[in-house]
């Protein structure tokens, strides 16, 4: 037996399994993480309440679901949940499970993105007489919103790799799918190596749609402008 | 009575304003008037208590006691049926749509070009259409002489421009008084003419205004009204030609000495 045989490399790289295994985790990933913007900024919001029983909830929120591993939450929801009577399918226990231990790490973010914007835009905005929702709407958030693609962009790799732990409670994600494609075959380098390179090229994929969103955004930035590029050059030259 | 009633010519009132900051008494009870129409440079030495004095007008900052009146607004306080209360923090902004300020540091929204920082008022607090509120916002960018400058955005503009374009967001609200807290304090020396050139233009169409300011030739020219501020307390106020020709406190007339330095005494001038 070779030690490494294209035919079974090429024939994983296109088995429909695999392809159905990456389709999983590719949605699987945009969902979760979605759900966990949404989650996470509402408890961002939360925790910016003048109210001490918000901030107590801000804090066991985060401290609870930051301080357990995904592997435990993710087992705990689909097998020991039953015991108390409430049955979840494998989907909704991984996105129920991915979802919730995201949304902290996304919070956190949320949270320091806002406050990274300065108490003077604040200001700005509440002496022209703009309320404070639409304050938070209209101007603080879409300078925030700048502030947390780059770390954003960690959570969505994260999230991504994450994904591979549902292959525990039965979810046939790429993981899985490879896994059980070793079962039949025996190849393990071939196999294990076309999941490395999908879930490559997926994060791959992703850093370019951030650079594009970066840049998209970034036009009132000082630090994208080509003129502040020039000087640098300039001032390497002399 | 919610209101009560105010001198005929007083616009802008403030009754014995006292603000703290913890152990830290900024005012230490400020009394003011302002004709409606009146033009009042606020001046004295840093510290003294005259961008709090803004920021207490337009209820940034809360007071812990005293009264301030904005023609027939009691800032910070709602009227209800059983007497006053503190206002609510969007009660409190729908009376800051009457008073516009300008900060020593532009404070433009970054992400906006200088047509929708002019615009954003209209937009966001009165909900006027996309195209009245920008039409109306290039006629104030024309006003201070920006109309060529509509689609830069706030870090492709000098300070003076972005403070300009500031002062145009503020007149976009048409407010009834318009405070400058130091306006020309963080532009470079070539560019104070120019901001101080539109703030003059604001005042000879008669807006109410007051303006914390270290620049005292404008202070002279352009404000009917001179207070000199020391220690969270006013020491001296008149006629802008009196206070600061001829002072009548010790205070005063050291505070415009060390200002001005030799030039103030001609005499001394070296040939």
């Amino acid at each position: 037996m070779a030690i490494w045989d294209w035919s079974v490399f090429f024939h994983d790289l296109v088995h429909p399994a695999i392809l159905r295994g990456l389709w999983t985790t590719v949605w699987l990933t945009f969902v979760t993480l979605a759900l966990a913007i949404v989650v996470g900024t509402a408890v961002a919001l939360i925790s910016r309440s003048r109210f001490a029983p918000a901030q107590w909830f801000y804090q066991g929120y985060v401290a609870f679901f930051r301080a357990t591993p995904l592997l435990v939450q993710l087992v705990f929801l689909y097998s020991a949940l039953p015991q108390m009577g409430i049955r979840l399918s494998v989907v909704e226990a991984a996105i129920i499970g991915l979802t919730l231990s995201e949304s902290p790490y996304v919070a956190e973010i949320v949270r320091s993105a806002i406050s990274a914007v300065p108490v003077a835009q604040w200001e700005a905005a509440r002496a022209i007489g703009i309320r404070p929702l639409t304050a938070m709407r209209a101007i603080i958030f879409p300078q925030a919103l700048r502030i947390a693609v780059p770390p954003m962009g960690n959570e969505f790799v994260r999230q991504l790799k994450n994904t591979s732990l549902v292959s525990v409670i039965s979810m046939t994600e790429l993981f899985r799918a490879t896994d059980n494609l070793i079962q039949g075959s025996f190849r393990v380098l071939e196999a294990l190596t076309v999941a490395t390179i999908y879930y490559l090229l997926l994060t791959a994929a992703w850093t370019l749609l951030q650079q594009l969103v970066e840049r998209r955004n970034g036009h009132w930035f000082a630090d994208t402008s080509a003129p502040k590029a020039k000087v640098a050059a300039a001032k390497v030259e002399a | 009575m919610t209101t009560s009633p105010k001198p005929q010519d007083a616009f802008v009132r403030l009754d014995n304003i006292v603000k703290s900051y913890g152990a830290y008494v900024a005012l230490k009870g400020v009394s003011l008037e302002i004709a409606k129409g009146q033009s009042v440079a606020l001046i004295g030495p840093s510290g003294s208590g005259k961008s709090t004095v803004l920021r207490c007008i337009n209820t940034l900052e809360v007071i812990d006691s005293g009264a301030i009146f904005v023609g027939d607004l009691r800032m910070g306080m709602q009227a209800t049926p059983r007497g006053l209360r503190q206002a609510t923090a969007v009660e409190a902004a729908r009376q800051r749509e009457s008073v516009g300020m300008v900060f020593q540091s532009f404070n433009l929204f970054p992400h906006m070009t200088a047509l929708e920082n002019v615009a954003s008022g209209p937009r966001l607090v009165k909900n006027v259409s996309k195209p009245q509120a920008q039409s109306q916002a290039m006629e104030l960018l024309d006003r201070v002489k920006l109309g060529d400058k509509a689609n830069a955005y706030p870090r492709q503009l000098s300070g003076g421009q972005q403070q300009r374009v500031a002062i145009a967001r503020a007149l976009a609200m048409q407010p009834s008084v318009m405070l400058f807290d130091e306006p020309t304090s963080a532009l470079d020396p070539e560019t104070v003419q120019e901001v101080l050139n539109v703030i003059r233009e604001v005042r000879d169409s008669h807006m109410t205004m007051l303006i914390a300011t270290h620049e005292m030739e404008f202070a002279r020219h352009a404000s009917d009204m001179t207070i000199f501020m020391e220690a969270g307390q006013i020491v001296e106020s008149g006629p802008s030609a009196e206070v600061l020709g001829s002072p009548k406190t010790e205070r005063c007339r050291r505070f415009l000495a060390g200002l001005t330095g030799v030039a103030a005494q001609p005499q001394a001038r070296p040939a």
